[in-house]
């Protein structure tokens, strides 16, 4: 198990650099020079001297290790400029990265503040609007997709069906406008919006619209996944020996049929980052996503790149943790067996 | 009359990624006469290619259709209901929402279709090629895809419009270019697989090209879960395209898209209730339409459901 986890954590370092790089990237190839947009936020134009000023303090101008290494390949003439110009991203990386790992990654463009406590600060609310969905969701989901399964073929069945259909097919924002409009404004029994200081008839709403598209896809993944898993022979021996139908479900069938939800209920803690975006938006909830949007109006590029470098960094830490359970609970996994197969599955 | 040609070995999880790529795995002869046997067997799936169909057509016709220009604004008739002058009632600026909600469904497939196709070609190309290549161009674009599957898609679209400002085509290179990856690990899986496939096998000892082998030999044989991707695709892009629009970072107002049209409806929630709800309706139908569809064809092409 210590080998398992050892190797999956040396996995992650590539993945963690690719998303560093990237975020980088995003800003540094964005249209527009990053000291103009720093310093163009007020009123008044920037002078020159003040956007050469700036280009100094964000490191944005060509090391002179880069100028020295393009002078002395000149008279290959035509790549002297982008060997230049790629020496000088890779510097800017390399030390923009070593300030991100001791947790610094700039000031934002808006208010001349450090990213990340803007961020951390607001880590809390998109953690809490997150898991209540993620839980909303597994036990709906899961509760859901089971008793389809073991009533095939019924009414219930078809209700599920259709259930699982609209969830997937209708967007956050609109399941949101509309428990608005039921709760709030006609039977006024829940708040509009806002955080409300932790008073949880806030989060209910949020939580609700949040949770439907993963609700969806976990009824439908359970259902699959419990047919499945009723149709093996240890499911009829058990019935052989007489057990009813509760104890089978519950004891022999559900046992196994969860393993691939465990694994998919990780990924989706990711896809609802995503969605808290839109959903922290339309009820104010003053989260991370919420954050996020607002800067992208701003044109905030510091934060939009911290927020990528936290998405990615919690994606793969959740997914990790998903793996690790998964282990934890399919011994097949940690003893080897099923790491080819595992593995090949994203290789 | 399948083929025995699953190489790829059998994964734990039974989780909806890996049966895309058994879809792949399995050279179904002649996908078009699955596609009519499920149209004809399964009603909802039929269903679902008659409203997609319908709105293709709507699309096609808006001119034709709509009653007003839907950026015609009639100030003094502002936030009206349904009556005998607006079918559907009029908007925050009296612009006639029938209307409206007709240009939408132009605005909304007039954008996701291009971007469905063009993200299939782009997965395809990058899929196959480094299938077919493998090596150091393999590792690249599986440490890519790797790198691109880390992150959220909605996420990662939505900084991305954030970086190169918010337009349409900002958001079509955007959904591209974060969905590229999903969809080349499904084609490189198959090339993978199909490279084995015996009368693949058999055209390179008969001295075909790699193209020809690809264009003739491997590519109708997954056409038919191309075609289902690219159904259940047009759904997910259809809700990407109208969230970000609600955003305010997809299509940009005044040209009526649906997710932009509940955004500017969400102030007048209480007076004007069907401009929430018809908007939402149209992305609820048009994604639903695209889903009974995709399973419905999914089911046919996949061998385990078959025979159940």
């Amino acid at each position: 198990m210590v080998r398992y986890t050892l190797s999956r954590l040396l996995a992650l370092v590539p993945v963690l650099l690719g998303v560093s790089l990237l975020a980088f990237l995003l800003a540094n190839l964005a249209p527009g020079d990053p000291a103009e947009l720093a310093l163009s936020q007020g009123d008044q134009e920037p002078t020159a001297a003040e956007i050469e000023a700036k280009r100094e303090e964000l490191g944005l101008n060509v090391p002179l290790g880069c100028e020295t290494l393009a002078g002395s390949v000149k008279r290959f003439r035509i790549f002297s400029e982008q060997l230049e110009g790629l020496c000088s991203i890779s510097v800017r990386y390399v030390r923009w990265l070593g300030d991100v790992v001791r947790g610094d990654m700039g000031l934002t463009y808006i208010d001349n503040v450090p990213v990340w406590p803007e961020l951390a600060r607001r880590i809390p609310a998109t953690v809490k609007l997150a898991t209540a969905a993620l839980l909303l969701a597994l036990v709906l989901g899961i509760s859901i997709g089971t008793v389809t399964a073991v009533y095939r073929g019924t009414l219930l069945d078809e209700a599920g069906r259709v259930l699982a259909l609209l969830c997937a097919s209708l967007p956050s924002f609109a399941v949101a406008l509309i428990l608005i409009y039921a709760f709030a404004v006609t039977l006024r029994i829940l708040p509009v919006a806002g955080y409300g200081d932790g008073d949880l008839r806030h989060l209910v709403l949020p939580a609700i619209s949040l949770s439907v598209f993963t609700m969806g896809t976990l009824v439908r993944l359970t259902h699959a996944s419990v047919l499945e898993v009723m149709g093996q022979d240890y499911i009829r021996t058990a019935y052989a020996k007489g057990l009813n139908k509760l104890a089978v479900v519950l004891k022999h069938a559900l046992r196994n049929a969860l393993l691939p939800v465990v694994t998919v209920a990780g990924t989706q803690f990711g896809q609802l980052l995503g969605g808290a975006a839109i959903v922290e938006t339309i009820f104010a909830w003053p989260g991370v996503g919420k954050l996020v949007v607002d800067s992208i109006y701003a044109r905030d590029y510091p934060i939009i790149q911290g927020f990528v470098l936290l998405a990615g960094l919690t994606f793969v830490l959740v997914n990790l943790a998903t793996d690790l359970l998964y282990a934890v609970i399919d011994p097949r996994i940690r003893l080897g067996a099923g790491a080819q197969g595992k593995g090949d599955d994203h290789a | 009359m399948t083929m025995p040609s699953r190489v790829l070995p059998a994964a734990p999880a039974a989780t909806e990624t890996v049966r895309d790529e058994e879809l792949f795995a399995v050279g179904e002869h002649s996908p078009w006469r699955a596609a009519r046997r499920v149209l004809q067997a399964d009603r909802a799936a039929l269903g679902g290619l008659i409203l997609l169909g319908l709105f293709v057509v709507i699309a096609i016709a808006a001119p034709l259709l709509a009653p007003y220009d839907p950026l015609a604004i009639h100030l003094s008739d502002k936030l009206q209901g349904p009556s005998a002058r607006y079918p559907l009632g009029t908007d925050q600026l009296g612009r006639d929402l029938a209307s409206r909600l007709i240009y939408g469904t132009r605005a909304t497939l007039g954008s996701a279709i291009p971007t469905t196709i063009g993200l299939l070609l782009v997965g395809l190309a990058i899929g196959t090629t480094a299938g077919y290549l493998g090596g150091w161009v393999d590792r690249l674009v599986v440490g890519s895809i790797d790198v691109l599957l880390a992150l959220p898609r909605l996420i990662l679209s939505l900084t991305l419009v954030g970086f190169l400002g918010p337009s349409l085509q900002s958001l079509l290179i955007a959904i591209i270019a974060v969905g590229w990856a999903d969809h080349a690990r499904i084609f490189r899986a198959a090339t993978l697989a199909a490279r084995e496939w015996e009368f693949v096998l058999a055209a390179r000892a008969l001295g075909a090209s790699d193209l020809r082998i690809m264009a003739r030999h491997i590519l109708p044989n997954i056409i038919g879960p191309i075609v289902v991707l690219a159904t259940l695709d047009l759904g997910h892009i259809i809700l990407i395209i109208s969230s970000l629009s609600f955003l305010g970072l997809g299509i940009q107002p005044p040209t009526p898209e649906w997710g932009s049209m509940l955004n500017d409806a969400r102030t007048y929630l209480d007076q004007a209730p069907h401009l929430v709800l018809l908007p939402g309706l149209c992305i609820l139908l048009s994604v639903l339409a695209c889903n009974l569809l995709g399973d419905g064809l999914r089911a046919a092409l996949d061998p385990r459901s078959r025979h159940r």
